[in-house]
């Protein structure tokens, strides 16, 4: 499918698959977060080969990577706390134990097929408000969280699939740049008609 | 939870790029890396070494 870079495609059939060793150990399913969801949302190629995930149960997941090619990094890098592949070159990070600070709407969430595995993603509001949260941190040194929020906007006004819940999403603008940016300035930025 | 398929993002993206002109995949900004924490900086440089070791080209870029 030529949508999608096929490496970011292997990446994401891997760990679904790691995914599913994760919800088999009894754990809740871990969440994809941050470019991986920008990309699959998108198209755009986003993903700098590191992938975020959400989940409380990192040793379970650390052990369904490890069992899949996953490696610690040794060295003197030892800072980090993600794994890596290096026939896939990709990274995986646990970033938090909890959804967006427990903000976001869990039922909302999208569990995609990858194989016969699954990978669980946040909404497209949650998406678009966790980008225009990191861009109010940083004004001048995100100016591409706001342009990565705009496209998610636009691509999912422009969809008849794809029904944005305007009230929702308005919300978690709010919650996530702490109230200094809301649904009209998205609006305005992304220059798309309102039918609210 | 909501079921989406690979197949319907992709003729949703698709049908938006047809309609806006868009081609490639290059329309949407990438990270600058500005905040990277150090265990993501250490990670990615991790990634670029892992290429290099190997021989090829990065199968991603990254800013860090």
């Amino acid at each position: 499918m030529s949508t999608y870079r096929p490496e970011f495609l292997d990446a994401l059939t891997l760990l679904a698959e790691a995914f599913d060793d994760v919800v088999a150990a009894g754990c809740g399913r871990p969440v994809l977060v941050g470019g991986a969801v920008v990309e699959f949302y998108t198209g755009g190629a986003v993903v700098s080969g590191d992938f975020d995930v959400v989940t409380p149960a990192r040793h379970e997941l650390e052990q369904a990577l490890l069992r899949r090619g996953f490696e610690r990094p040794s060295g003197p890098q030892m800072l980090m706390r993600g794994l890596l592949h290096r026939k896939l070159q990709i990274g995986v990070e646990v970033v938090s134990g909890t959804l967006f600070d427990g903000n976001a709407d869990e039922d909302r969430m999208r569990l995609i097929a990858f194989g016969r595995s699954e990978v669980a993603m946040p909404a497209i509001e949650d998406m678009i408000a966790d980008r225009l949260g990191q861009y109010s941190s940083n004004e001048t040194g995100h100016r591409e969280m706001l342009e990565q929020a705009i496209i998610l906007y636009r691509i999912a006004t422009s969809s008849l699939e794809i029904s944005v819940d305007r009230e929702y999403l308005s919300r978690r603008i709010e919650q996530e740049t702490l109230r200094t940016y809301g649904l009209k300035f998205l609006i305005e930025q992304a220059n798309v008609p309102d039918h609210s | 939870m909501y079921r989406i398929t690979v197949e319907s993002q992709a003729a949703i993206i698709e049908a938006w790029k047809s309609r806006n002109g868009v081609t490639g995949r290059d329309y949407v900004p990438v990270n600058s890396g500005v905040s990277r924490t150090p265990s993501k900086q250490a990670l990615l440089r991790s990634l670029a070494d892992v290429s290099a070791d190997e021989g090829v080209a990065p199968r991603f870029s990254a800013n860090f």
